[in-house]
């Protein structure tokens, strides 16, 4: 027979957990700029959305495009692609970190293992590379603006000053 | 093969791409001819841009050492251009690509992309009859060591090819249907 003490230890045992998500916990839907307060328990918040705050969130996810590179290997396109070297992976991404443009740009690997920053939108084309040399290259077109390109930039000195005066006309 | 063992200009005579004039292969029905649409097919993740459903610009990088592969429309069937596609897919899954999938086709007229040239006229692609043993229709674009050796240079004139063929890929479906 069992002692009170086992038949309350398995009375115990036999319930579920409870798992309910605290109120806290799932972000609700949010708009960038508006002010927002919320009872966390213990104390009282108050907070807004920066104004960056989904720009800041996709860069994240470009970021995370770029260090995905890192598990290619040779042959990784199929037809004999080069991997991107760690060098030419981490350039791009400290590049596109220090990136101010209103729009951000796209990610794309080429099979010599060039890691790419690009945009393409509204007749403007600006297409920028790295190898991990220290150095980006770079082509930029756009509408009634003489084209732009740089063989040899430093990936140290940032974004060229005329570059990025073309990459404020994409908006 | 790849675009090095094609010259891309004569050191005598200056001609731009000498080799498109013969044959540059034993099992090639003959030399790519202007009229010529060139089909490449595209497939995910590798060329697409995802959010856009639009080519990458690296899609076409290729053409500056390996050659950019293409069908040729008028020397296969587009059954065939799909079944190879399907089984190119097969293989790189089979060999670990798990997330590669064909979303489609786009073309190209062989007379556009002879006809992108410099501020000098000179040729930028040459375009070639590279026929397999198990795909004669194949073919090759490789931009001209000129135009290759700069990086700048590579990417004015990667944009241009890539403006030469179909912005969106035409799915399977639509290209077999599409006729």
């Amino acid at each position: 027979m069992l002692t009170g003490t086992e038949i309350m230890f398995l009375a115990t045992a036999a319930v579920p957990f409870k798992t309910e998500v605290p109120s806290w916990a799932t972000p609700p839907p949010v708009t960038v700029g508006e002010q927002y307060n919320r009872d966390i328990g213990q104390q009282f918040v108050s907070y807004s959305i920066p104004e960056d705050y989904t720009y800041t969130i996709d860069k994240n996810k470009l970021i995370d495009k770029l260090y995905s590179y890192l598990d290619l290997g040779d042959d990784w396109d199929g037809y004999g692609g080069k991997a991107p070297s760690l060098k030419a992976i981490l350039e791009a991404t400290n590049f596109l970190k220090s990136l101010k443009t209103k729009v951000l740009p796209y990610t794309m690997l080429s099979g010599d293992g060039e890691v790419g920053l690009y945009w393409e939108q509204d007749g403007y084309f600006v297409d920028i590379g790295f190898y991990g040399d220290g150095e980006y290259s770079y082509y930029a077109e756009g509408p009634n603006l003489e084209p732009l390109s740089s063989d040899h930039s430093e990936v140290s000195m940032g974004l060229d000053a005329e570059l990025e005066e073309f990459l404020s006309n994409l908006s | 093969m790849g675009c090095k063992d094609f010259p891309s200009k004569d050191s005598v005579t200056g001609q731009d791409c000498p080799h498109e004039l013969n044959s540059v292969s034993e099992h090639s029905p003959g030399i790519v001819t202007d009229d010529e649409d060139l089909v490449r097919a595209v497939f995910s993740p590798i060329h697409i841009n995802e959010v856009t459903g639009e080519l990458d610009p690296s899609a076409f990088s290729d053409v500056k050492d390996k050659g950019l592969s293409t069908d040729r429309e008028s020397h296969t069937t587009r059954e065939s251009i799909v079944n190879r596609a399907n089984n190119k897919v097969e293989e790189d899954k089979a060999s670990g690509k798990t997330d590669r999938e064909l979303v489609g086709f786009v073309k190209a007229c062989c007379a556009d992309i002879r006809s992108i040239v410099d501020e000098e006229n000179e040729r930028c692609f040459c375009v070639y009859d590279t026929g397999l043993a198990d795909n004669s229709a194949h073919s090759d674009t490789c931009q001209s060591e000129k135009h290759s050796s700069s990086r700048s240079s590579g990417k004015k004139f990667r944009k241009r090819l890539k403006d030469k063929f179909s912005i969106s890929p035409l799915s399977p479906e639509s290209y077999l249907a599409n006729t």
